[in-house]
């Protein structure tokens, strides 16, 4: 043994032991002990900076407040989410206030892990769109309180479609898809397209607006069986859109497909917009863009969207289900909400209180108040029902989608693929 | 050293050994209640309907997990994209591992800085690797967008980790740069064994250097090569953490390869009893892989 | 000839160094030189903002003191563990070399996710779940089977007569273990040590379903959290975060492979 291996050797074990003591010491000795609060355990999947500086702000003036139940405030992805929300169920080790979306809640509440809410929020039953709340309901219990909901809606580069000779309607005037592919095709351009749409994962925008051609999508939901798939007429209607504008109208690009036109609208070289109704705060940052949200879209069964609404749940297995009710009924008063909504940079705040809130705040704002005037225009559609949309989203209604905007499939083939695909899935 | 030897107690080489044993045993029986009785009991678990839930019953559903897996066509798609994953980056790092380490063994001293960072990938965990590549790859402020827009080439706002198309060979160019130095480094040591002499007579006898490579390289690291290859076959088939990590932040879709629609349907959707079916068929692909390429070595590999 | 080989060694230096001095230099940038559309590869006036951000706003902090102590524990049981128990299963000519050969092979051929879902919830029914204790128990029993095959690589290199010479001595078995075992073990039991922390370190599988509580996460699961939520606008401090990240086991990496590589290797992979 040479005694140079031995002093190294004994210079890295050192470093490994050195490190054992102090995690005997620091690791695993509990940091704190053990207090009389309460604590509850408050898990949010939130990626949006102010939206995560005003939740971290909103726990801090209850922990101030109070003193006995004391919120830790917990960031994670939305993977994350879901193995922490799978495993925790089972294991116990949960959170207790979830901050999420009905969607990807709604198999927690099928499997019977969360509070039911009903009870302790009816008291704000009047205050929220019947259609979100059914969204948020699984059986007809509350699984979650919805607190903020994305519409989709067309903004434009106010003096770009000036320009380009297009006509804005007025925020009153009614809108639909005819209209918005005659303006589109208006100040559509050799070189850039009129309208730009996000259309490499365009699903969900077609099922939330699908209640406006009364696009039914699933029939047959119930519990433990598979939905039919339905694709008539009314349910291929938007793609058709999409489509025919990108194929004959050339008013969309069908780089769409692959690129963000969020940036190029940004710029101010896109005259048009067909996106989420959460982007107003990051469109405010652009200085020298000059846009407005138009009416949203009607077709002939209505303007109703029917989105999926950002929740707060609570764990069914809490030991502390009182005060994390409490704790949600506090993150719920208008102004907390009113406030979440402007973080996230749009977007509906849940109740009619608070969506009144966001108005006062934003006077003036023409942007803010057609936002918070479409707190009416909201329904519930199956497929926020159907465990499996999500699945098949991904596997098929969207890639199939790519393909038929770049005209590498027809619209029948299209139909087939999708609705082959949904036969496959259990 | 020889005062603690008189100090010990005299015994017999049985005891000693005997005593050693007796220590090693709760080792003996923690491998075996956490390493072999898990992997028996997730090929049961494949047999069963096992889902997460309150007071949900299981249930022994014979072939039933198998047979939904034949007509599942998102597991379909995903094993393809897997299988295709797993040949193209295998053979691109292989390739280019072995070129690599044909230019490190050079043992030129200019050399040395490209080895220590042509290595330093096998250092970094998933989600660093994805850190740097996504911010390499960003559309906006990426270096390569960047790039492209200042000499005016086409492109310049491509979403190289979001574009369905485009997703998949940015990945296997990561799975490239992320896996390539355990190959290199394996291939550098097999370099080394070859005599200096041989290389040598060999140049004298003015051999060029693609005969050099087939007839003294190749022959002397083959041995190390084909093993390795079918290491890194099984080990990319089974990638989990790299692609969950970039997949997960990022999620293109069809862009989940077998384990990690295996570990979604456990971890996600909470069917233990589906994954478990998954993982199976997911070894059982592995075996028959390595099987095919690894006849003889596998053979001589058990015997030792 | 000479062409090609200057043309591949640009390639290869230009391909695996432009992603990690990218990285630096992110880090030290100010925002809106990260978000610039142009083409800016040297910060105007570098700062260490973005490492300050990281350390405070990320939880990286106190994820790389789990990650770090973890696996540092891990590496010390795996390293004192697999010595004595290379040293059997090199006595052994019979069911125990075997044995161990067929779950050295196992372990390299079952996904590691399906040994995963069955001790998630062994894991629950036993309590060891969401416990520091339990994951060292599996980043020590994952780890186990690569360390048992480097140290079986460095156990045939030493002649039989030695570990003989030692024996008729007539030792108790703690002291085989202390004069002789351990001893001769040395190299391979640093390279086992540093092999595993660097294991650890990176690991993200056990850590991501075993480790549930906030305050538990590692550096790794924590990263991962940070990419998805706050890093998403945050990409100056998410470039420094992975700096400190990857800068321990780099280091470490540095050390194993100037001294051992080679026989690492071909300890390994030829069994």
């Amino acid at each position: 043994m040479s005694t140079m291996k031995g002093k190294r050797f004994g210079r890295i074990s050192r470093f490994f032991i050195g490190s054992l003591v102090v995690a005997l010491t620091a690791g695993l000795v509990p940091s704190q002990s053990a207090s009389a609060a309460q604590e509850i355990r408050f898990m949010s999947w939130a990626w949006q900076e102010p939206h995560i500086k005003l939740l971290k702000e909103l726990v801090a003036d209850w922990n101030k407040k109070n003193p006995n139940t004391q919120v830790k405030f917990e960031l994670v992805d939305e993977e994350g989410m879901y193995t922490a929300l799978s495993t925790g169920f089972l294991a116990g080790t949960a959170p207790d206030v979830i901050d999420t979306e009905a969607a990807a809640a709604l198999q927690y509440a099928q499997k019977g892990y969360l509070y039911n809410l009903t009870p302790s929020f009816r008291y704000i039953q009047k205050e929220i769109n019947p259609g979100i709340w059914k969204t948020a309901s699984s059986q007809a219990k509350l699984f979650g309180v919805p607190y903020f909901i994305e519409q989709y809606l067309v903004a434009a580069n106010v003096d770009l479609v000036k320009k380009l000779g297009g006509t804005l309607p007025k925020p009153t005037d009614k809108f639909t898809w005819e209209d918005l592919r005659a303006l589109a095709k208006k100040v559509s351009t050799t070189t850039t397209p009129g309208l730009g749409v996000g259309l490499s994962q365009a699903a969900k925008l077609t099922m939330v607006l699908g209640p406006t051609y009364g696009a039914k999508y699933f029939v047959g939901i119930t519990a433990g069986s598979k939905a039919k798939l339905v694709q008539g007429d009314a349910e291929l209607a938007i793609v058709k859109n999409f489509a025919d504008m990108i194929q004959i109208d050339k008013s969309i690009d069908a780089r769409y497909v692959s690129s963000n036109p969020q940036t190029e609208f940004m710029a101010g070289t896109l005259p048009l917009i067909f996106t989420k109704n959460s982007l107003a705060g990051t469109f405010d940052t652009a200085k020298s863009l000059n846009y407005q949200y138009l009416p949203m879209i009607s077709g002939p069964a209505g303007s109703a969207q029917a989105p999926t609404a950002g929740i707060y749940a609570v764990n069914g297995r809490t030991k502390q289900a009182k005060e994390s009710i409490r704790f949600v009924k506090y993150l719920m008063e208008s102004d907390n909400l009113a406030r979440t909504a402007i973080a996230i940079g749009g977007g509906l705040p849940g109740t009619s209180s608070a969506q009144n809130r966001v108005k006062e705040i934003k006077k003036g704002d023409a942007n803010w108040q057609q936002i918070m005037s479409q707190g009416e225009n909201l329904t519930t559609a199956p497929f926020l029902f159907v465990p499996q949309w999500e699945a098949w989203k991904g596997s098929f209604q969207n890639p199939q989608a790519r393909l038929l905007y770049t005209g590498k499939i027809t619209l029948a083939e299209y139909k087939k693929a999708i609705t082959t695909g949904w036969n496959g899935l259990r | 050293m020889k005062s603690s030897l008189k100090r010990g107690k005299p015994t017999s080489i049985e005891a000693q050994d005997r005593t050693i044993k007796l220590m090693m045993l709760p080792l003996l029986l923690t491998i075996i209640l956490l390493s072999t009785l898990p992997l028996l009991l997730s090929v049961f678990a494949a047999f069963t309907d096992w889902s997460a839930g309150i007071d949900v019953p299981i249930n022994f559903i014979g072939l039933e997990n198998f047979r939904y897996m034949l007509t599942d066509t998102q597991f379909f798609a995903s094993f393809k994209l897997g299988l295709i994953w797993t040949l193209l980056v295998t053979s691109l790092t292989t390739a280019m591992g072995v070129g690599l380490s044909l230019l490190l063994n050079q043992e030129k001293r200019y050399m040395i800085p490209l080895k220590v960072i042509a290595l330093s990938p096998w250092a970094m965990s998933p989600p660093a690797i994805a850190v740097i590549w996504t911010t390499l790859m960003n559309p906006n402020s990426g270096p390569v967008n960047q790039f492209l827009r200042t000499f005016n080439l086409p492109g310049g706002d491509i979403g190289f980790l979001e574009d369905p198309t485009l997703f998949f060979p940015t990945l296997i160019i990561i799975g490239a740069w992320a896996l390539m130095p355990m190959i290199t480094l394996a291939v550098l040591a097999a370099l080394k064994t070859i005599p200096k002499e041989l290389e040598e007579s060999m140049e004298v006898d003015g051999a060029n250097a693609f005969r050099k490579f087939r007839y003294l390289i190749l022959p002397h690291i083959k041995p190390i090569l084909v093993p390795l290859v079918a290491l890194n076959l099984i080990w990319n088939f089974g990638a989990f953490d790299l692609i969950y990590v970039i997949v997960g932040s990022f999620p293109p879709p069809n862009s989940e390869i077998p384990i990690v629609f295996a570990f979604r349907q456990a971890f996600k959707y909470g069917e233990f009893g589906y994954a478990s079916a998954l993982g199976v068929a997911i070894a059982v692909a592995e075996i028959l892989l390595v099987m095919a390429i690894l006849r003889k070595q596998f053979k001589a590999m058990s015997e030792q | 000839m000479k062409v090609i080989r200057v043309i591949a060694t640009i390639f290869y230096t230009l391909f695996f160094a432009i992603p990690i001095v990218w990285l630096l230099l992110t880090s030290i940038k100010s925002e809106i030189q990260i978000g610039s559309r142009d083409l800016i590869i040297f910060p105007d006036n570098p700062s260490w903002n973005n490492y300050e951000v990281a350390v405070t706003r990320s939880g990286i902090g106190r994820s790389a003191f789990n990650s770090f102590w973890l696996s540092a524990v891990s590496a010390l049981i795996t390293t004192l563990v697999t010595a004595p128990a290379a040293y059997l299963v090199a006595q052994s000519k019979g069911l125990l070399a075997k044995a161990t050969t067929g779950w050295i092979l196992s372990s390299q051929v079952f996904p590691s996710l399906l040994t995963v879902i069955p001790l998630f919830l062994i894991y629950v029914k036993i309590g060891l779940y969401d416990n520091y204790i339990g994951a060292i128990i599996l980043y020590v029993i994952f780890n186990l089977p690569f360390a048992l095959w480097i140290q079986r690589g460095f156990i045939r290199n030493i002649p039989g007569e030695i570990i003989e010479a030692g024996r008729i001595d007539g030792a108790s078995g703690v002291t085989l273990l202390r004069t002789i075992v351990f001893p001769l073990l040395l190299p391979g039991s640093i390279v086992v040590m540093i092999y595993t922390f660097i294991n650890c370190w990176n690991n993200f599988l056990i850590a991501v379903v075993f480790l549930q509580g906030n305050e538990k996460q590692t550096l790794t699961t924590q990263m991962a959290r940070f990419i998805g939520t706050e890093g998403q606008g945050l990409l100056g401090p998410l470039a420094a975060a992975t700096v400190l990240a990857i800068t321990p086991s780099l280091i470490l990496f540095a050390i194993l492979q100037r001294k051992f590589s080679t026989n690492l290797i071909s300890g390994s992979v030829k069994g």
